[in-house]
């Protein structure tokens, strides 16, 4: 009976403030997360083959088991200063609006789970479209996680240029 | 062959920098102010459009895109005096430390588009009533004042505190958390200077030291140093009749040479990028001596737009 209690408690808390889990990943001094949802895998970083023509922040093509991905320089679609590749680098490849895209970050560090409560949305500053990409921040411990929304990310400023 | 000498030009990259600011201050004052405390406007639609009328005309089409034409039903909100609806004048005295121009837009319109609009913040501000006290806080030489009825507090600079946010402008530094929320820091030095002053201003590190905090600790402004508090009388201002542009300015002191900000005006230009949009294009279409400067930022915090003008050199 207590038990049976504790499930309808657990249950009526799951669904006011739901868990999602999220992919950490680093850029400079900075922690950025994506929704574990649509992260497909995440590689090692391995030679990325530069395509002609393409927007500036995409690096090139990676061929993945027979498929071709785009890989974007996520440092540069942030707007952050460039730098080198290191054992760290990883592709995270995502899932988002019926695309496939590797995203090159710094590191990838690990899933983390978050409560609806726990994310802060992000303040509007301006009336920059480009930068609505911010799903929101959360605090855990002395870091704040940047939450990274695929969707707009994929949809607006130079990407959305790119595809139109 | 005679010389005639005719009086050289003064061009501000001439002169010193205080006495730069000088000019930047007396532009200030010229620009859109009123001797003394501002006309009692008898707020009637047809006074009020033909007050800001003239001022479209003549002011800098690229600074205020997003300026409409003069809404009848808004510019009737004046909460100093007595508007057409007897009901507002009753609220109207009261200090509202909380966003008096959104209270006021709410009141007075149903027009769902307030962005440009000439709000009731182009009249006296509710918080300028007779004596008031003030914060001053300089911004790289310029002073700058802030009602105290507005102020929520001010917090120690600190970069390793601030989370910088990608893809935005680079006046917006980040979020920094205060009093239990992160809220967006802004370099005020990038919004309130001359562009050309802007571009030759340190990095932040090296000039921020004070986060002023404003409109119920949801925005904050960084600043060099926080000075000292001060009472104003109302009538020692230089009231701005108009605020078509730089609607944060609500007025200027000659004798303190500071210039008083508006926060909930100031506020709103920060959610809405009203105004906004006219700095960075400033910022993205740089003279070519300013590829140095563009070369540090990007090396520290760049915008994407930066990035692709630096990408290009």
């Amino acid at each position: 009976m207590v038990d049976t209690t504790q499930t309808a408690d657990n249950d009526r808390l799951a669904a006011e403030d739901p868990v999602t889990e999220w992919v950490t990943f680093q850029l400079d001094n900075e922690k950025y997360c994506v929704n574990v949802m649509q992260v497909r895998e995440v590689l090692k970083y391995t030679e990325i083959a530069p395509v002609p023509g393409a927007p500036e922040f995409v690096l090139g093509i990676i061929n993945l088991r027979g498929n071709v991905v785009t890989v974007i320089d996520t440092r540069k679609r942030f707007g952050l200063a460039p730098t080198d590749q290191t054992d760290a680098s990883r592709i995270v490849i995502i899932e988002a609006r019926d695309q496939v895209i590797g995203m090159l970050v710094d590191s990838v560090a690990e899933v983390v789970d978050l409560r609806q409560s726990e994310i802060e949305i992000a303040p509007n500053v301006g009336d920059n479209q480009n930068a609505r990409y911010i799903h929101g921040v959360s605090k855990r411990g002395d870091e704040l996680l940047i939450l990274v929304d695929l969707g707009k990310l994929l949809s607006v400023g130079p990407w959305d240029d790119g595809q139109d | 062959m005679t010389m005639t000498t005719p009086s050289p030009p003064q061009q501000e990259t001439l002169l010193d920098y205080r006495d730069a600011l000088d000019v930047y201050m007396r532009a200030l004052l010229r620009d859109e102010t009123v001797p003394g405390m501002a006309p009692e406007v008898e707020v009637e639609v047809e006074a009020a459009v033909a007050a800001v009328e003239p001022e479209l005309r003549v002011s800098e089409p690229v600074a205020e895109p997003a300026v409409a034409p003069a809404e009848p039903t808004v510019t009737t909100v004046a909460p100093p005096v007595a508007p057409a609806e007897p009901t507002v004048t009753t609220v109207a005295p009261a200090v509202a430390p909380t966003e008096p121009a959104v209270a006021t837009a709410i009141e007075s319109t149903t027009t769902p588009e307030r962005v440009g609009e000439p709000t009731a913040t182009e009249r006296l501000p509710r918080w300028a009533e007779g004596r008031f006290q003030t914060l001053l806080f300089r911004v790289t030489g310029l002073t700058l004042a802030v009602p105290l009825v507005e102020l929520s507090g001010v917090q120690v600079w600190a970069r390793d505190q601030v989370t910088p946010m990608p893809g935005h402008a680079d006046w917006y530094l980040g979020l920094m958390e205060y009093r239990g929320r992160q809220v967006p820091i802004i370099d005020t030095a990038l919004l309130v200077l001359p562009a050309d002053r802007r571009l030759r201003l340190p990095e932040p590190e090296e000039r921020l030291q004070r986060v002023v905090f404003i409109a119920d600790g949801r925005w904050g402004l960084a600043c060099n140093e926080v000075a000292e508090v001060i009472a104003l009388e109302q009538s020692a201002v230089r009231w701005r009749a108009q605020r078509s542009r730089r609607r944060w300015l609500a007025g200027t002191v000659i004798e303190q040479m500071c210039a008083i900000i508006d926060p909930p005006a100031f506020a709103e230009m920060l959610a809405n990028g009203v105004e906004l949009a006219a700095v960075a294009n400033a910022a993205a279409t740089p003279p070519d001596n300013q590829a140095t400067v563009d070369d540090r930022r990007h090396r520290s915090r760049a915008t994407g737009s930066r990035i692709r003008v630096a990408a290009s050199h």
